[in-house]
């Protein structure tokens, strides 16, 4: 236990240290902040920080004001796991492949479990930086700061165990760059949902589906059990899902033959 | 406590339709230096995988530390090392960094990271990011990162290809003292001398199977001409057979003073190779 314990430890630093010193995490953290920026800044009325905010949160439209603090937190949500839950993870995965880094760790007696496990957590804690970034940048309301980081933490792990799944599949960078396109669409659907009501009701079933739906409830004061169980249930069945699907397979990617 | 650090016994393995090894059989006994010595494709690199557990054989028994390698645990994996033809660092880590990484997985002593750096020749480059260094110094570091915690058995597979000949000497020296230590190594390299110079025994592996085990001088004398070469004062050069009847005629010689010179002219470990794998110069 000692052992297995310093052993996550250690790669637990490796693998925060690399993330900072890789350029490919560096966007991955940069792209969702940025559009957070984005919204709020630039994006002229549409945006928090913009008059029609500040007009419509003087009580004369508040369901609009609400609708546009869901609109970015939706987005810088969704941008934020797919970002450092799956691309970080995908890509991180893919280039120990291709580098054989991997191999040389798992010949020095460190377990698959160990590895996955200590890039998981290293995922999972980018993710929820970033969202905490994506929060600040945003301009949100502060009240729904704990909701939006347990929502995206909780969103993260079923796409860090697809992640983790795809990024062993992968022989390279490049093969993960052409794998990470469904996982982030999946990830990204959620954000599409305001286009229309049947895209909406599609894309509440995506892995991110359930906690963007759950967190448009919270910000719309409209948070029951009867509006949440059908957004808990998705977001519980892609967690099994997963996790089926990295136990079955993890093991038998990391084989030679 | 087996006498055997590892074996293998009428072990074979295909990928596909294509028989990779077969009937393999060999042991080594711990604290000894073995070679494993083969042409390109032989199944060199294939047998350190299924030793190592990163391949499973289709037939045939495996053991590590007298342990059949499904039941190997954990510890035994503890005292191994291994430096394979694809070990590889990080590329965004310096050369100390990465070391320092693999002692804290192997739960080794800080002391080791400077002790091996210096050992080979990489005292002043420990801060150097390994995407900087050059093939040998990357070689040397992935090999640091083999010794790191001391294993009892060691798996080299070319561990001295691209370095200069002082490095490689370095190398063997370091090879010798683990032995002296009562490390086994299990070694594969094309380079014969290096095989003569480090290992006690070798196998010659050819298409899949082994042609010959024994010591290098043993394998020398088996292949060696029946015959010495003479060299004489004013009759040339004379063949004589190592028998009563030749060494009646170098006696002969040699009180009519005209030997100069008696060689028995075995062949070198690449001869017997060659021979053996039915390649020729």
């Amino acid at each position: 236990m000692k052992a297995t314990l310093r052993k996550i430890g250690a790669l637990l630093v490796k693998d925060a240290v690399d993330m900072v010193k890789n350029p490919t995490m560096i966007v991955c953290i940069v792209m969702p902040v940025g559009m957070a920026v984005f919204y709020r800044f630039f994006m002229g009325e549409m945006g928090l920080g913009g008059p029609l905010r500040q007009s419509v949160m003087t009580d004369v439209q508040p369901q609009l004001a609400s609708m546009i603090e869901y609109i970015v937190l939706s987005l810088s949500l969704c941008m934020a796991i797919g970002m450092g839950g799956a691309t970080s993870l995908i890509y991180g995965l893919a280039e120990e492949k291709e580098k054989h880094t991997l191999r040389t760790l798992m010949l020095a007696n460190v377990t698959a479990e160990q590895i996955v496990l200590a890039r998981g957590l290293v995922a999972l804690g980018l993710t929820v930086a970033v969202e905490v970034l994506c929060f600040v940048m945003s301009g949100a309301s502060w009240s729904l700061f704990g909701w939006y980081i347990l929502l995206g933490a909780v969103g993260t792990v079923s796409v860090i165990l697809l992640s983790l799944v795809v990024g062993l599949a992968s022989r390279d960078q490049m093969t993960a760059g052409l794998y990470s396109v469904p996982v982030l669409l999946l990830v990204l659907a959620p954000v599409f949902g305001g286009f229309s009501p049947d895209i909406r009701a599609v894309v509440r079933f995506a892995p991110t589906g359930g906690v963007d739906e759950l967190l448009r409830l919270v910000i719309a004061n409209d948070l029951t059990l009867a509006a949440a169980w059908v957004p808990l249930v998705v977001t519980a069945a892609w967690i099994v899902v997963a996790a089926v699907a990295f136990k079955l397979l993890y093991r038998r990617l990391l084989r030679d033959n | 406590m087996s006498a055997m650090a590892l074996s293998m016994e009428a072990v074979s393995l295909s990928f596909g339709a294509k028989r990779v090894l077969d009937n393999l059989t060999f042991s080594v006994p711990r604290g000894q230096a073995f070679g494993f010595l083969g042409l390109s494709g032989a199944g060199k690199t294939t047998t350190i995988k299924l030793l190592t557990r990163q391949l499973t054989c289709d037939g045939g028994r495996v053991t590590l530390f007298g342990r059949p390698i499904e039941r190997a645990t954990a510890a035994d994996y503890e005292r191994i090392g291994i430096l394979s033809d694809t070990s590889a660092l990080y590329d965004r880590m310096s050369i100390a960094d990465n070391l320092a990484l693999y002692g804290r997985l192997r739960g080794a002593s800080r002391r080791r990271v400077p002790h091996l750096l210096e050992r080979l020749g990489l005292a002043g480059d420990g801060k150097t990011l390994i995407k900087n260094c050059s093939k040998g110094m990357r070689q040397r570091a992935a090999l640091a990162a083999a010794l790191i915690h001391e294993p009892e058995l060691l798996f080299l597979d070319e561990p001295t290809s691209g370095l200069d000949p002082a490095a490689r000497a370095e190398v063997h020296k370091m090879l010798a003292e683990l032995r002296g230590r009562g490390a086994t190594v299990f070694l594969t390299t094309h380079d014969m001398a290096e095989a003569e110079t480090v290992c006690e025994r070798v196998a010659i592996l050819n298409d899949g199977s082994i042609a010959a085990c024994d010591a290098p001088d043993a394998l020398k004398l088996r292949y060696a001409r029946n015959c010495v070469t003479v060299h004489t004062r004013t009759r040339g050069t004379v063949e004589c057979a190592k028998d009563a009847i030749g060494g009646a005629r170098i006696a002969e010689l040699a009180a009519a003073g005209e030997l100069l010179s008696v060689h028995s002219d075995e062949p070198n470990l690449e001869e017997v190779f060659l021979e053996l794998t039915g390649r020729e110069f």
